[in-house]
Parts: C-alpha cells; structure tokens; sequence
C-alpha cells in the first residue's frame, strides 16, 4: 500500500535523500572555497594598502623629525604591524628611485598582492635598502660617529 | 511493522519535513556565521570617513605656535574669553576672531562641528578644563589633537582680534579660575594644554 | 522495519557528515580570514606626528621665553650692570617647563623633557640699540672707515634687526643700511628714502636682485623689521631676500645720516676693538644678551624614542 501511494520506492529516496545531501555539502564547500578566495584577497589587499600607508608615514615622520638644525642624538619609532595578512606573510621592500625618493613596497607571495608606495624624504638624510618579512618594525637613526653625511634612517624587527 | 500505516505516514512527512527545515537553517547559519569572521577589517567596518583629518590640526597647532596666534587666543581672557556675546564664557557655535579661530574655521566643514578647551593644573592632583569653543557633547568618531602652550609672568592678555592689552600681565591680572602661578621663583606662570575635538554634526 | 533502521542510521550518518562539513567549513574560514584589526592604532601618538607637534610647541616656548629674557636688558656702557643677566634667568625656567611639560603630557603616556643647556651650548651675543628718539647724525664717523659710515657689528650674525624711522631723507642721498659679507659673496643694500607720496624702501644686492616696497603717508614712523622682511608689520617681498641671519656680516650704515629714529641689532659678536668707540654715540646702548640656545629635548612615547638638541634664536629665520 505504501509503494502504491508514494510514486517512488524507498531505495530511491535513500539514494536520493544521500545524493542530495552529498551534493549540497560538496557544492556548499566548493562553492565557499573560491568565496573565500575573493574574501582573502581582498581583505589583503586593503590591509596591505593600510599597513602600506602606515608605513610609509612613520618613515616620513621620522624623516620630518631629523629636520632640525642639529642631528638628533637618538630616534627610534616602533610600530605594531601584524606578521600575518589574511594568514599569509608578507614582505617589505625599500629602494630608492632617486634623490630624496624612494619606494616602498610590500608583497605577499601566495595571494600574490603587491602595492608600492613613495617616500619623499626632506631632511637629506639616507634610508637603507632593506628587504624584511612584516611585523613588528622599528625605524632608527643611525648616527655615523665621524660624518654627519653618512648617517642613514634603518629599518629592522622590533 | 505497524498497524495503522495512515499515521506512519504523516508522522513520517512531518519528521522529514522538520529535518529539511532544520538542516537548512543549519547550512544557512553556518554559512552566515563563517562569512562574516572573513571581511572583518578596519576599512570596512562602515564607518564614514573622519570628519576632519587630525593631521590638519596638528598643522594648525605647528603653525599657530610658531605665529604667537595660539598664545595671543589663549590669552584673550578677561573673566570670559573676549569677543563672546552670549553670556557665557566660551563662544557657542562661533570661533574666536583671532588667528588661532579663524584657522579653525578654515580647517572644518560647516558641517563639522568643533569644542575647543584649555586643561590646566590646579593642585598637585586636580586638573581644571576651561571651554573656548563649545558646542555640545562630542558624538562618534570625534577627532581629537592637542598641543601645550606656556604662559610666562609677564605675558600681556589680549583682545578679541590677538591685539595686546597695554598694562595688563597674567601674574597681575589672572587667568583662568582655579590658575595660579606655579612656579613663584621663576618667570613661568603655567603650562596650558590646548585640546580641539572634532566631529560630524 | 530495517528499512527504517537503516535510513534512520543514514539519515543520522548524513546529518555527522553535514555538521562536519560546517565545522570544517567555519575552521576554514575563520583561520583563512585571520586578521587583526589595525583600527586601534591610528592616533597621532602612535603614529608618531605627535613628537612634530610636541617639538614646535617646546621650541616656541623656548623662543618666547629667550626673547623675554633677552628684552630685559642693562646698557652696559653706561656703568656696572645691575639688571640680571639672561643666561641665568633663562636656564632657571627650564626646569619649570618641564614640571609643566611632564604635568600635561604625562596622562598619554608620553614623557616630555627639556634640560638646562650647559655654558657650552649657550651662545652669548649683544644687542646694540638706540632705543630713543633720536637723530642717527649724532651717530659719528668711525675712525679708520670713510665718512658717514656707522659700523653696527663686523662679522657677525646678526638678528632682529628693526628700524623705526621718524622721518627720512630725499631721494637724492638716501640712508642706507648695508650688509657687507668679508668673504665676498653678495652684499647687500637697503636704501630708504621719500618718494612722491610716500617712504620707499629699496633693496639692492651685488647679485644684481632690486625690488622696492612702498609704504604710502609720510607723516607716521615707519617700522622696518630686515629679519620678519615686513615694513609697519605688513609682508614686504623685497626684504625677503636680506635673511640677515644667513651669513656672518659687517652691518654699517652710510649715506645721509641726518635722520630721526632707533634702531637694534642682535649680534653673536661685536668688534671688541670697537666696543668704546660706541660711548661716542649719546644714546647707544649695548647689552649682553643670549644670541641662541640649544636646549636638550627628549620625547618618549609608546612608540616613538627622540632626543635631540633644540636650538632657540627667535627671529631667526629656520
């Protein structure tokens, strides 16, 4: 009487109530995957964009705060940056592009982001090329004890 | 199995019929809770932009103390700032006419609304706050900065515009009530610490 | 019956999978979106802008003050002097300052200080004025210059240089106030003289630079501060290019002295051979006063360390 009334036999709404219920995780996980993706990278985008920003501010303000007449006798700015966007590390990268200009640059490798930011230092004073993993960063003046010319602003890990 | 098949038969559309709705709402529970631990940043979290950049005040602090226009505003007090017409003894929704107000204006929007205050010490552990510019209880996402300014024995008090007071001294005459000479031994009267907070209204 | 035993069982089966398929799912999630918010850090102290504002308002400070030392001054030409030096006044109110500083910045976290300077880092200079009204042809001839030339300083920096004259002289020979570099590079000259309906100031250099300011009326004093380049306290483009506190100079000046008006330099140096022959001028006064200062600042934060030397000279152009 039951196989009469419901048009389709139970083993095939055993079948289907699994398949169905398969289907749906399988989609919902892969369909969430790529969503992910999207997500990840454009959270780690804007948090590079940020942390770009930040970056290169500090470095301009410790620039702006060599600008007096005298050298400072010590300058030290730390500032908290993650070690980690969206999961992933990132690097930070300076170089200079010419007098007075330099660029900073900052890349993550598996979500594949990179930005780049300009620098413009006033005081004349020299930033050192450096490449570091992101993190907690100081930036320091490095007094040269014989040449006022020869002193440079570094960047390192806190 | 059971004698009343009719009965099985509804329970057991009810039961699947409760399972479905079940299941669905937990896929789409989770499906909500996962994607909004994702997109949790600082430059999404909905909030508008600030109303005025903080670094424009410290520009407008930077240049007004270099100028003399922060210790000419500062000091444009007789029982009251000077210029105020409503009775009070701070403006409400106007800034002083004096160099150090009219960069303010210049700074903000008209829809940005701005207190001014001076915090001074009183005793060893009392700080006082002296209101400028007043115009209400700072709402969200108000934009502070502050800077300090020193006032000497000598100091002459000015006037509305940043003109000096012939014949007036701040040992003499007084400031702010509450203020007293710190230091009696030497020319410092006092430090004062100047604070601009800035908001959408 | 075991049918539906089993589809139960499936069912139950099917219903782990699916909630471990969520859980996995949220983990996931979760960890791939794993992101500290910046948001807390973005205010002035941490950013480190803070130190800029604290510095200019610590070295106005400074300025003002110096300046108020300065200002009460003794002629010490007219005998022993009994007004108190600058310097002690001035290294008295460093550590009240910083009381001040520590009172009002402590309560972020931040610790401002300023130090007394030693001697060493204190740079005394004089201030040479004729405060009164009077006429600058009482001002005699030195010696071993040409006639009509009034030595101000030689070879020094000079500051604060102001004249206020009461009245000027024709076009024809104009007063002139001239700064002479020793080592040659440019010199320069700022005439002042009438002209139509007013009171021109004219300002010439061996570069080949002349621009001229006209202030209009001719009855009120004209005040010419060289170090602000403002004439009565209106921009005058034209002295801009003096910046008197640039170079070290010999400061004279020549041409039609028989003019009304003061008049004061500050100098980091006067001629010490030429220190008496200033008694022939009737109402020069020459003071000690401090030339400059540099005060050791230091500026802790949660994020930023400084410590530098700031140096004061009001109306210096920086």
């Amino acid at each position: 009487m039951m196989r009469d009334n419901r048009g389709v036999s139970s083993a095939l709404s055993y079948a289907l109530i699994i398949v169905l219920t398969v289907s749906l995780t399988a989609g919902l996980v892969l369909g969430a995957s790529s969503l992910i993706n999207d997500q990840r990278e454009a959270v780690a985008r804007d948090q590079i964009d940020a942390i770009g920003q930040r970056l290169s501010t500090t470095i301009m303000t410790a620039d702006r705060l060599n600008a007096t007449e005298t050298r400072p006798k010590e300058l030290t700015m730390t500032r908290d940056f993650p070690r980690r966007i969206g999961g992933v590390q990132y690097r930070i990268e300076t170089a200079k592009v010419r007098s007075n200009r330099w660029r900073l640059t900052l890349e993550t490798r598996e979500v594949d982001i990179k930005q780049s930011f300009t620098i413009r230092l006033q005081s004349g004073v020299e930033l050192e090329a450096t490449t570091l993993n992101g993190g907690p960063i100081r930036i320091y003046y490095d007094r040269d004890p014989s040449d006022p010319a020869l002193d440079k602003l570094r960047i390192e890990h806190a | 199995m059971s004698s009343e098949p009719g009965k099985l038969r509804s329970d057991r559309g009810q039961a699947f019929t409760l399972e479905g709705v079940l299941a669905a709402l937990i896929v789409i529970a989770g499906l909500v809770f996962a994607l909004q631990a994702v997109t949790v940043t600082p430059s999404t979290t909905g909030s508008t932009a600030a109303p005025v950049d903080s670094e424009r005040f410290n520009t407008i602090f930077a240049e007004s103390a270099d100028s003399g226009a922060l210790k000419r505003a500062v000091l444009a007090w007789d029982d009251g700032f000077q210029g105020v017409t409503t009775g009070e003894d701070y403006f409400v929704d106007a800034f002083p006419n004096n160099d150090f107000g009219n960069g303010l204006n210049d700074a903000v929007r008209p829809s940005v609304a701005v207190n001014v205050l001076v915090h001074y010490r009183t005793g060893p552990d009392t700080v006082k706050s002296q209101r400028m510019v007043y115009n209400g209880q700072p709402g969200d996402g108000a934009v502070r900065a502050e800077s300090t300014v020193s006032v000497f024995d000598g100091d002459r008090l000015y006037d509305a515009t940043g003109n000096p007071r012939p014949g007036t001294s701040v040992q003499a005459d007084g400031l702010y009530p509450g203020l007293s000479d710190r230091s009696t031994g030497s020319d410092l009267y006092s430090v004062l610490k100047v604070e601009v907070i800035a908001w959408s209204a | 019956m075991e049918r539906m035993t089993d589809r139960g069982q499936l069912l139950l089966a099917g219903a782990f999978v699916l909630a471990v398929a969520l859980v996995g799912l949220t983990l996931v999630l979760t960890s791939g979106g794993y992101t500290t918010t910046l948001a807390g850090q973005d205010n002035a102290v941490d950013r480190g802008t803070d130190a800029i504002t604290v510095r200019e308002a610590v070295l106005s400070d400074l300025d003002r003050y110096l300046r108020r030392a300065n200002s009460q001054y003794a002629d010490i030409l007219s005998g022993p002097v009994t007004a108190p030096h600058p310097e002690p006044k001035f290294t008295n109110v460093i550590p009240e300052l910083t009381d001040g500083y520590r009172d009002q910045y402590g309560r972020h976290g931040r610790l401002v200080e300023v130090e007394a300077p030693t001697p060493t880092k204190i740079e005394h200079g004089y201030r040479v004025a004729q405060p009164d009204g009077e006429s600058f042809q009482d001002l005699e001839a030195e010696e071993s210059d040409a006639d009509n030339i009034v030595s101000l300083a030689s070879d020094a920096r000079v500051r604060n240089v102001t004249f206020i004259f009461e009245s000027v002289p024709p076009a024809s020979n104009p007063i002139q106030i001239e700064f002479v570099t020793p080592s040659s590079s440019e010199n320069w000259q700022v005439a002042v003289f009438q002209s139509g309906g007013g009171w021109d100031v004219t300002v010439t250099s061996t570069g080949g630079y002349s621009e001229t300011c006209t202030r209009s009326g001719t009855t009120d004093d004209m005040a010419v501060d060289l170090s602000a380049a403002t004439v009565d306290g209106d921009p005058c483009p034209a002295l801009e290019g003096v910046a008197p506190s640039t170079h070290t100079y010999d400061v004279r000046i020549t041409g039609e002295l028989n003019v009304d008006g003061r008049f004061w330099v500050t100098v980091d140096d006067l001629n010490a051979g030429k220190v008496s022959q200033y008694k022939t001028y009737s109402n020069t006064e020459i003071a000690d006063v401090i030339y400059s200062a540099k005060v050791p600042f230091r500026y802790e934060s949660s994020s930023v360390s400084y410590r530098t030397d700031l140096r004061t000279a009001p109306g210096e152009i920086r």
